[in-house]
């Protein structure tokens, strides 16, 4: 594990215990999306189900979301693939 | 082709390793699915002692909060001794719980607090946040901790009574929690509702469950719509009441 992930895994837990702490969940979001999208989305998956468990299941009519802040952590590891294969590709397929 | 059968050798590697991150992610899920409540369980077990003491301690009370305290404990007693002299015995066993974490620190319209099954708490039990107040019900129980869903969760409803301080009457209406302390009822035009006006939950021992805090009046609407607030602010509430058994003895 380079000084990079360490730093990112750091910074993303520190996000969403803060955001548990302060209290500003918005600030446990902004942890896990940002796992998610530097391509560590298994821990990012595993911070946004310990915010489920704890936080529990939503109210109303986004109860049937179950686990919002674990989807939000899937919804960056497909925005994450898509992007790095439309987007950031190094090597085109096409060749003339 | 060296070169190639290791670029090859390592894709199959990294290819095999997602396989089995995905795998280990849908086990996870399904796991904290399957376990949810014994899993918030113990999470909150290590939990609640660094949330009580980021939100724990007693508030001031100030003289005048005292005297009020006491005159409403006056009255509440007294409404005691009436209903008991009319044949109705109201029996409510409390306990005291302290809210390790409120609104705004959820996202949702819970509480919750440091009682669990260890405590008597059961699932569907009424909290009231001090005498009459209720605030909602317990709708998940741990060991030593217990989530709170109010009454203003967001699609949560609730038949009650709308006292009319006006003209004296007392209606039916149906309440519909909207998120952040908030409810919110209609009623047919022409009825006399003031702000201030309570809605209570019907039954020998029910409390005041919210306030009118607003009365919009559409012209020409058949309706009014009426907006109500939680007798207590959930974002400084410290301690709640969990009435554990309601019952409803004659004498």
């Amino acid at each position: 594990m380079n000084s990079s992930s360490r730093l990112i895994y750091a910074l993303t837990f520190l996000l969403a215990a803060a955001g548990f702490l302060m209290p500003l969940w918005p600030l446990s979001v902004v942890g896990v999306v940002l796992a998610a999208l530097s391509g560590r989305w298994i821990f990012a998956v595993i911070v946004g189900l310990m915010l489920d468990l704890a936080w529990g299941a939503p109210t109303g009519m986004y109860r049937y979301l179950f686990f919002p802040f674990t989807i939000v952590a899937l919804v960056g590891f497909i925005v994450r693939y898509w992007g790095s294969r439309y987007f950031l590709d190094k090597n085109p397929q096409e060749r003339i | 082709m060296m070169i190639s059968s290791r670029l090859s050798a390592a894709a199959a590697r990294n290819r095999k390793m997602k396989i089995a991150g995905f795998f280990l992610v849908l086990l996870l899920i399904g796991l904290a699915a399957l376990w949810r409540a014994p899993l918030s369980g113990a999470l909150w077990s290590v939990i609640a002692p660094l949330m009580r003491a980021r939100f724990g301690g007693e508030p001031a009370v100030s003289a005048a909060q005292t005297a009020t305290l006491a005159d409403r404990e006056a009255l509440y007693q007294e409404n005691l001794a009436l209903k008991t002299l009319l044949g109705r015995k109201p029996q409510v066993e409390r306990i005291l719980g302290a809210v390790l974490i409120r609104p705004p620190a959820t996202p949702y319209d819970t509480l919750v607090i440091d009682a669990g099954s260890a405590e008597g708490i059961a699932l569907g039990d009424v909290v009231s946040a001090g005498g009459g107040a209720t605030i909602g019900t317990i709708s998940e129980v741990y060991t030593h901790a217990a989530r709170v869903r109010l009454y203003s969760s967001s699609g949560e409803k609730y038949d009650a009574l709308l006292l009319l301080s006006g003209q004296g009457g007392i209606i039916p209406l149906a309440i519909e929690g909207q998120g952040g302390g908030s409810l919110r009822a209609q009623v047919p035009d022409g009825v006399e509702v003031a702000v201030g006006d309570a809605a209570l939950l019907p039954g020998i021992v029910g409390g005041i469950t919210a306030r009118v805090s607003h009365i919009d009046r559409g012209e020409g609407e058949s309706f009014v719509t009426l907006y109500f607030t939680l007798p207590v602010d959930l974002f400084t509430i410290r301690f709640v009441e969990v009435w554990k058994q309601l019952s409803h003895e004659l004498q």
